[in-house]
């Protein structure tokens, strides 16, 4: 297992108040899985991830990457930086260079990368989420649009290549085209072998890319599984102020076998609509 | 890394918190002039005493009322020897260079010390009991006298209230931007000086932005809600100080008296 959490507990500390954000958070990540985390808003999603990252300490519990429990006094934290990517939800606001170039290539710079290395590496992550190389690489990135510098600040985050990559409602607010395009590259990663973690509240992106799903409500594992398995529990999880994706919502309501794709909706469909027309 | 904010309004049932804010506003006056009075050991008994009375009364918690000072040792520890070391006399105990250190000099550094940390609580119980709104509001009804020399003081209060209520937000905001630059691998405990000082760029640029970005959505927001500068303000029913009030403001000034004295 790449990524493990052990009984993992955080509370915040309000004025003597303590608040539970999470509680008893147990988790087996594998490597070169895509999941995806749902859970209504102030659930504790971003904490949990944030927690995995090493940006949180918990309160108890055990967080074990590779093995290791990144909480350990003995723990290198640059190691984990090395390994994991973090974008984080709206990841514009962290751009601060004075090019985009020098900005994607930050996370490099302490890495041992020859100065070719790196140029391909901000190349590649560039290309990797639309750019033009050579017509992006000296703007300020202060000057671009919103979606812009939001590609730009997740390229900086690619350019170091992490095995897990891990993303905070990364598709919230981007138009149609650029989300499709995001969604098509994070498939493309994964292929290659990335870990990757989505928190988003898009039922249909999830259907489409993530394997498996799982669902925090009030701090605690509520549902964890395929994604077939976790929208089939559809009033558990309107319970929950969440939704299914469209395609699971359909075949319910039009009685199709259980399908939770719009691919697979629509052969659905075309094949009892051609069966009935026979 | 998980720091809850230090100097905000924490919501209690005591009686500092439900004291009308413009006397106490006037008693945190009367006491900061305790607190930097003090000289000699009595004087310092007094204020020391006056202090802890009043966190008693506030029923915060020891770490509420320290937290302020504990982010702040560092400096207090750079005052006291700047003083300490900087002290011109000539019974020195020990010369190097430019620095001196003499009993003066220590003496000195004592008593920057110890007047800082005593109004830095008590700037805290202030902030701590009172909430941003009730303060400016308290400030602009003590300022008022101010008007007749042409002091813009609802302008004043009004740029201190937006200033106050974006702490927690700002702080907020600075806080993912750190955390968002160390998973970049962002470094922010080099030893050089220099590297130092260049690791923070990545902290500091955003948070101006975030800063910049937000004052110019408000004061949009604020033209598109058509506020129009200081046009006339209709006013608020005056509310009299209550008894309690009158009697805590009583106290106070009786203090600062035999401060004077002792
Ligand atoms: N710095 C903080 N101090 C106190 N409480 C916090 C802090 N950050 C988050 N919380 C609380 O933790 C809970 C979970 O937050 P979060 O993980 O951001 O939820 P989500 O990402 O699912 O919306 C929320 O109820 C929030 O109020
Ligand atoms: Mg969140």
């Amino acid at each position: 297992m790449q990524i493990q959490l052990k009984q993992l507990c955080l509370q915040y500390d309000c004025e003597g108040r303590k608040s539970d954000v999470l509680q008893d958070i147990d988790l087996q990540i594998g490597r070169g899985e895509f999941i995806g985390i749902m859970g209504r808003t102030g659930c504790g999603k971003t904490s949990l991830v944030q927690l995995m990252a090493g940006l949180l300490t918990p309160t108890s519990g055990q967080v074990l990457i590779d093995g290791e429990d990144i909480n350990s006094r003995h723990y290198d934290k640059t190691i984990l930086r090395g390994k994991l990517g973090y974008v984080f939800q709206y990841p514009e606001y962290q751009l601060f260079e004075t090019t985009v170039y020098r900005d994607v290539a930050f996370a490099l710079k302490y890495s041992k990368l020859s100065k070719k290395e790196v140029e391909a590496r901000v190349r590649q992550a560039l290309e990797d989420m639309g750019f033009d190389f050579a017509a992006i690489r000296e703007e300020s990135p202060l000057a671009l649009s919103g979606g812009e510098k939001r590609r730009v600040a997740i390229a900086g985050v690619l350019a170091a290549q992490p095995e897990i990559l891990i993303l905070d409602e990364p598709i919230a607010g981007l138009d149609p085209q650029a989300r499709d395009a995001f969604l098509k590259l994070l498939k493309k990663l994964h292929a290659q072998g990335t870990t990757i973690l989505m928190i988003s509240h898009n039922a249909d992106a999830l259907a489409d890319c993530a394997h498996r799903l799982i669902v925090i409500n009030d701090g605690k594992k509520a549902l964890d599984g395929t994604v077939e398995e976790v929208f089939s529990h559809e009033e558990v999880l309107s319970q929950m102020h969440l939704d299914v994706s469209f395609a699971s919502r359909m075949s319910k309501k039009l009685a199709l076998p259980h399908s939770v794709t719009y691919e697979a909706f629509v052969q659905n469909l075309k094949a009892k609509l051609g069966g009935d027309a026979q | 890394m998980n720091r809850s904010m230090t100097g905000q309004y924490v919501q209690k049932d005591s009686v500092l918190h439900k004291m009308d804010a413009r006397a106490k506003l006037l008693c945190f006056i009367l006491l900061l002039v305790v607190m930097l009075k003090a000289k000699t050991v009595f004087s310092y008994g007094l204020a020391a005493v006056t202090l802890v009375a009043v966190c008693a009364l506030s029923k915060l918690s020891f770490s509420a009322l320290t937290s302020t000072l504990s982010r702040m040792t560092t400096f207090l520890i750079v005052i006291f020897l700047m003083n300490a070391l900087f002290f011109s006399t000539q019974e020195a105990i020990w010369k190097w260079g430019i620095f001196t250190l003499s009993r003066e000099g220590i003496v000195q550094g004592l008593h920057v010390v110890a007047h800082v940390v005593l109004v830095l609580v008590l700037s805290n119980l202030l902030t701590c009991t009172t909430t941003p709104i009730e303060l400016t509001t308290a400030l602009e009804v003590l300022l008022k006298p101010l008007k007749v020399f042409r002091i813009p003081v609802e302008m004043i209060a009004l740029v201190l209230s937006v200033a106050l209520s974006f702490i927690p937000t700002l702080l907020q905001e600075a806080d993912t931007i750190r955390k968002a630059q160390i998973a970049r691998g962002a470094r922010f405990e080099s030893r050089n000086l220099i590297e130092k000082a260049r690791s923070f760029l990545p902290l500091i640029l955003p948070i101006f932005l975030c800063a910049f970005r937000r004052a110019d959505e408000l004061s949009l927001a604020m033209e598109a809600r058509g506020y129009r500068g200081a046009a006339k303000r209709t006013k608020k029913a005056k509310i009299p100080l209550k008894k309690s009030d009158l009697l805590a403001l009583g106290i106070c000034s009786c203090i600062c008296a035999v401060q004077f004295f002792l």
